[in-house]
């Protein structure tokens, strides 16, 4: 099945189609890309697309919501929301999931495994915890990943395209889904999707 | 009038398309998708009527230039319009062309209808008794085109700006000769300065309070004539000193000459007006504003004018306005570019609130462009 893709930025398209791909459809369309904001003002509208047409996997980071829990964030983002949009929240950024991963990140940055921490949900800021493994690393690619010193950025230059290749060629989703329930909660309902065909269309 | 309609048959990179037009069209695609290939076949309408098919045919590199490389080898080039004039006129106008064994542009077949009456069909019974008229269109003969001349005259009045600001600060540094109807601007400050100075004046007043929001500090715009005889556009920049510093084109930057020249372009004229790329060098919140400023130029005429609009701006795009009828998305196969069919999904997503650049513009993305940083890697 064609699945479109709604999402906050780069980082979360590559993860999105490499979850789609897995669960055995075919990606589509990539929508978004403009920051949590936009996603929130938009889903409306693109819920009323995803009622007529392809269906679309949304992946919103839980931590930019500012919500007390996840499952709050389908009834005030989407109180009306088509089965054919699949709003799934990923606890707590898109950096948990790819954490889960641990070999395979160690693997990508040239460090121990034992150093990455093994509860990735539970990190506040996935994000930082990543740049600070790259930044105990010595390869230039890792490195890369890294702001340099003086630069107010979260992330360096290297950050987006290197963490896209990861999840495009080196990814271990299923290593990963053992450790990010809402990791594992996602693929569930991307299979799912398998038995949605056009006579349960509300 | 405006065209409704067109229909192109190996036409550059178009195989075989059709599609219904609105008075305000939106072209999108990828690179290289053919955007301005499209807006060409307009423009080569409006140089058939100007200076025959011969001359236009040789300006764009000749017929095998023109071709489709989808196509196969001989085959016939289609240039087909509707142009309606609301309420009173439907215009059919169809040229069919290819090359002789001299590699000689031929006319295969033109036609011209009006409310679906044949006025002109070709090749006729002179054609067929002295072949050598084929050379030419009847389009471009004010001896054969009395019947149509309307659609001749509506054809000469598309224009069409691509402007480089480069050009309009150095037009010789281009060509040492000036280019009547310069896409590009090379004659952008000829047409200010021959305009009647009383519609001249008025006009710059009026850009030059919208181009006052856009760039604060440049005041009045005057168009001045040197002591050489070249015309030029003068300005003042306000700064600290009391005396505002007087300015001409060539301390303009690039983004207040493409504004300046958008706008006149946007006056200038009454027939359909051909844009390409109108965001570049402009910040987005102007950008953004574009539709809006076009619409109320548009509104203040006697008869309103088609715009045709090639864009990679979402900020353009984000105009609530936009239909999804009024976009046209070119996306390339490798039997010729294709326009996409509206999907129902996009139109129910436009009318629950998003925009053409929410829905559309992703999809007009180049295939596989998530992989372009990983290219190099």
């Amino acid at each position: 099945m064609n699945i479109d893709i709604l999402v906050e930025g780069l980082l979360d398209e590559a993860v999105a189609r490499r979850l789609i791909v897995y669960t055995g459809h075919q990606a589509g369309t990539s929508f978004g890309n403009r920051g949590v904001s936009y996603l929130r003002q938009k889903a409306a509208g693109f819920n009323a697309r995803a009622r007529h047409g392809a269906p679309m996997l949304m992946l919103v980071d839980f931590a930019d919501t500012g919500l007390d829990c996840p499952p709050a964030v389908p009834s005030a983002w989407l109180p009306d929301r088509s089965p054919r949009l699949l709003l799934r929240v990923v606890v707590n950024e898109i950096e948990s999931w790819l954490l889960a991963d641990p070999l395979g990140i160690a693997d990508l940055l040239g460090v121990s495994s034992a150093i990455v921490p093994d509860d990735p949900e539970r990190l506040d800021d996935p994000k930082q915890t990543l740049v600070n493994l790259a930044r105990r690393s010595r390869r230039k690619s890792a490195k890369a990943m890294v702001p340099n010193p003086g630069i107010s950025a979260s992330v360096g230059s290297g950050y987006v395209s290197e963490m896209q290749a990861f999840v495009t060629n080196r990814w271990n989703i299923a290593a990963a889904r053992q450790r990010a329930s809402s990791l594992d909660r996602c693929l569930l309902r991307l299979q799912e999707l398998h038995s949605l065909n056009s006579t349960n269309m509300p | 009038m405006y065209f409704s309609r067109i229909n192109l048959q190996n036409w550059k990179n178009f195989k075989s398309v059709e599609t219904s037009l609105q008075m305000r069209v939106f072209v999108i695609g990828p690179n290289a998708s053919g955007k301005s290939n499209l807006l060409d076949a307009f423009r080569f309408l409006r140089d058939v009527a100007m200076d025959g098919l011969e001359k236009a045919v040789d300006a764009r590199g000749g017929v095998s230039t023109v071709r489709c490389l989808s196509a196969s080898r001989y085959s016939d080039i289609l240039v087909e319009v509707d142009v309606t004039d609301p309420g009173i006129d439907v215009w059919q106008y169809r040229l069919v062309f290819n090359q002789d064994q001299q590699r000689r542009v031929t006319v295969k077949s033109e036609i011209v209808r009006r409310n679906g009456a044949e006025l002109l069909g070709r090749p006729d019974a002179q054609d067929q008794r002295d072949p050598v008229r084929l050379s030419q269109t009847a389009l471009q003969q004010i001896a054969a085109n009395q019947d149509f001349r309307e659609l001749a005259d509506f054809f000469k009045s598309i224009s069409y700006q691509h402007l480089l600001p480069q050009a309009v600060r150095d037009p010789r540094g281009f060509s040492p000769l000036p280019v009547p109807n310069d896409p590009y601007g090379r004659d952008l400050l000829l047409r200010l300065w021959q305009t009647p100075a009383k519609t001249r004046d008025a006009r710059l007043r009026k850009i030059s309070g919208a181009l006052r929001i856009a760039v604060p500090q440049l005041t009045e715009l005057k168009a001045v004539m040197d002591d050489a005889g070249t015309p030029h556009l003068e300005g003042g920049y306000s700064h600290w000193r009391p005396q505002a510093a007087r300015q001409n084109e060539s301390q303009f930057s690039d983004g207040t000459l493409r504004l300046l020249g958008l706008l006149w372009t946007a006056f200038d004229g009454a027939g359909p007006l051909l844009l390409e790329e109108p965001e570049i060098s402009l910040h987005p919140e102007i950008v953004r504003r574009l539709p809006a400023v076009l619409d109320r130029m548009n509104r203040e005429r006697k008869a309103p004018r088609q715009t045709i609009i090639s864009t990679h701006s979402e900020d353009l795009l984000s105009d609530p306005s936009i239909g999804s009828e009024e976009v046209l998305r070119l996306e390339p196969s490798p039997e010729g570019t294709v326009f996409a069919p509206t999907e129902e999904a996009d139109r129910q997503a436009l009318l629950a609130g998003l925009t053409v650049a929410d829905v559309l513009m992703p999809k007009a993305a180049p295939q596989g462009v998530e992989q372009l940083a990983l290219e190099f890697g």
